[in-house]
């Protein structure tokens, strides 16, 4: 019984990361209809400024979020102005390369400033644990999970309660109708990218409380955040979330009880099985 | 012959002119002789790369300062010519090649991470000429009837043989109960099954000594072992074994740490006593138990010899062994180069298959290649403990142990 509150545990932990590192692909797509391929770029550079704020002014995980937001809001704001914008009546698949090619810069930069070792970084709570009972809890994972809800809240708030948020509804429901209505398109779709591109950025800056930093490593996390947006209904936050633990519990029960190897045949599997259904209702 | 076969073939014929006039151009008549090799000096295996390139400068280093190689009473100098492969496994082939027909390069040495070397061998096996492999562990680069590639470099098995060796001797010292209880987890990679083919091949009919209670695989790169490692923990093992590369081992480490589990000894194959695991875990990778094809504690002369060399060059304490593996390689290599008495290919594969050396830097003290292991070597690693604090201590193989290991409880 205790394994199996463990297991559970783990999985809601791995999975409210998982979320908090799809909300801003699940909104890109949800505005602009664009699958950002450049996703794995922030997720990357927000280890990367975390990781080298630490290493060069001892600076904490969780201060840096208070650089990568902003940073990451206006690099994703200049790709959507500079690049994004200038295809936007282009085919689907011209965007795609695009940001592909935009993630490739970033990954093979990275690999030019800071090689290809595995860095990474320690607090003074990386390997902290919280008992809860018969359970133990990683500190460092229950603090990225907060955030994870707190940024599902904030998302939600904000796309229901603010005139942004409303802006952002418009676009995303109805374009045309939403330009003749006086919503400044160009610009909800620059704040729809660079908010986006905040929230990856901020969850690359926590994950590097426990994943090691590499070039790679968005292409590590990429597919997954994929999963759980699909699996959560592309624009839907709140089901990006249930999808995003959904997914690790399932991740963690197969890992325990089938056989540790299948753990991310289980994301995969999901994946196809929700592309499948999705078709099928369409039909 | 047809226009078109014609027109085909003068670019090809260019091609080979070319090649040759360059090879011309570049020093290939002279006394130099030139060895090559393909390494990852950008990419993901960059550092290590870097490691290599030093540890093989090094050796050709030593020995141009006393003339060179000798060859039939003359003494000629050695050129060490690096490309960088950018640790992609579908470039390093092609400058192998590069290195053989435009260099002039007499023999090859590896570059760094088995899938890059089994991209690499193909070419000097192709082309018969000698390979000398420092950076690829695993038997699968070494063919059967293979005739051309040589291993300075134990197989993966024998970091998991090395480390029950000292686990049955810490046995005989009545240290250790019987049988020990062992969870076994390994990652899903040539590396990780040969791992756990060197575990079964020594616990085998040794049921008084071993019971495996936990024997699965996990995938690289996993998002996370929290579930493995309650897995672990249910089995209530004595031991815990785990073959994984660094960026799992962080992660895996970091989740028995949360978990707060214990064992008399946890050991991760290789994985422990590099500068950027102390890095991500600090202290929590005190006592950790790990099996090295070298250390710079081991009490050789020529070991001690090339830990001076090394600092003195490149400053630091050298703590990984991918240079002093590739050091020993080269140093081979020019051996049999001398030995062969030539530079023909077959000569310099005929003298490595004759090579013994008696000095070597590697647990052992000796370095040859025998054909019953497809010429790879098969030394025994050395195991050495983690100590808190920093540095590492050598407590297995007995004749080199600097003290007893910690056993938890």
């Amino acid at each position: 019984m205790v394994d199996l509150l463990s297991v559970l545990a783990s999985g809601i932990l791995v999975g409210t990361v998982y979320a908090y590192m799809a909300y801003g692909l699940g909104l890109i797509y949800g505005v602009l209809r664009v699958v950002n391929l450049a996703h794995g770029a922030f997720l990357t550079l927000g280890v990367y400024v975390t990781w080298w704020l630490n290493a060069t002014f001892g600076m904490d995980p969780l201060v840096s979020i208070l650089i990568t937001v902003p940073l990451g809001f206006a690099l994703g704001a200049t790709v959507e102005r500079t690049l994004v914008f200038r295809l936007r009546d282009s085919p689907p698949v011209t965007t795609l390369l695009l940001l592909f090619g935009v993630w490739l810069i970033v990954r093979n930069a990275l690999y030019l400033i800071f090689g290809g070792a595995d860095r990474s970084l320690l607090t003074s709570y990386s390997l902290e644990s919280l008992a809860l009972g018969p359970l133990t809890l990683s500190i460092p994972r229950l603090i990225v999970s907060a955030f994870s809800l707190l940024g599902f809240v904030a998302l939600a708030l904000m796309l229901k309660r603010t005139w942004s948020g409303l802006a952002l509804r418009a676009v995303a429901q109805d374009r045309e109708a939403a330009a003749l209505s006086g919503v400044p398109v160009n610009r909800v779709w620059a704040v729809a990218f660079g908010i986006g591109s905040a929230l990856a950025m901020s969850a690359g800056s926590l994950m590097s409380l426990f994943y090691s930093v590499t070039p790679e490593f968005g292409a590590r996390f990429l597919l997954k955040s994929f999963c759980v947006v699909v699996l959560g209904g592309l624009t839907n936050i709140g089901g990006i979330l249930v999808a995003g633990i959904g997914l690790g519990i399932a991740e963690d029960l197969t890992a325990f009880y089938i056989h540790t190897g299948y753990r991310d045949v289980v994301s995969f599997l999901v994946l196809t099985a929700a592309l499948v259904m999705r078709r099928a209702d369409a039909d | 012959m047809t226009p078109d076969s014609r027109t085909r073939r003068f670019p090809v014929l260019g091609l080979l002119l070319g090649a040759g006039l360059l090879q011309a151009c570049s020093g290939g008549g002279d006394d130099t002789i030139r060895i090559g090799a393909a390494l990852p000096l950008s990419g993901k295996h960059a550092n290590v790369g870097g490691f290599f390139r030093d540890g093989y400068q090094l050796a050709v280093e030593e020995v141009n300062a006393v003339g060179g190689v000798a060859i039939n009473g003359v003494r000629r100098p050695i050129e060490l010519r690096v490309y960088d492969d950018k640790s992609d496994a579908s470039i390093s082939p092609s400058l192998l090649e590069r290195l053989i027909a435009v260099d002039g390069a007499v023999a090859l040495l590896s570059g760094y991470s088995t899938p890059l070397v089994q991209a690499q061998v193909i070419v000097p096996m192709r082309r018969g000429v000698p390979f000398m492999n420092a950076g690829g562990a695993s038997k699968s680069i070494f063919r059967e009837g293979n005739q051309w590639v040589f291993g300075a470099l134990s197989p993966v098995e024998s970091l998991a043989s090395t480390t029950l060796e000292w686990l049955m001797w810490e046995q005989d010292q009545e240290r250790l109960p019987r049988p020990l209880r062992v969870a076994m987890v390994w990652q899903n990679t040539d590396h990780g099954r040969e791992y756990r083919t060197g575990v079964h091949d020594v616990i085998r009919g040794r049921e008084d000594r071993f019971e495996l209670v936990l024997d699965e695989s996990f995938e690289h790169l996993s998002s996370d072992h929290t579930s493995l490692i309650v897995k672990v923990r249910s089995v209530e093992a004595d031991l815990f074994l785990s073959d994984a590369h660094e960026p799992d081992f962080l992660l895996q480490h970091r989740a028995y740490v949360e978990q707060g589990l214990g064992h008399i000894a946890v050991s991760y194959g290789a994985r422990g006593p590099e500068r950027s695991v102390r890095e991500g875990l600090g202290e929590a990778v005190s006592h950790l138990v790990s099996a090295q094809w070298w250390t710079r504690a081991l009490p050789y002369e020529r070991s001690r010899h090339f830990v001076e060399r090394y600092e003195a060059q490149f400053g630091g304490p050298v703590t990984e062994y991918y240079p002093a593996v590739a050091y020993e390689a080269a140093r081979a290599l020019i051996t049999a180069i001398g030995n062969a008495g030539s530079t023909a290919p077959e000569a310099i594969r005929d003298a490595l298959k004759d090579l013994e050396l008696d000095d070597s830097l590697l647990p052992g003290g000796r370095l040859y290649f025998p054909e019953e292991s497809r010429l790879q070597i098969e030394n025994r690693c050395v195991i050495v403990q983690n100590q808190p604090e920093g540095g590492v201590r050598i407590v297995f193989p007995p004749d080199a142990a600097e003290g007893p290991a910690y056993l938890g409880s």
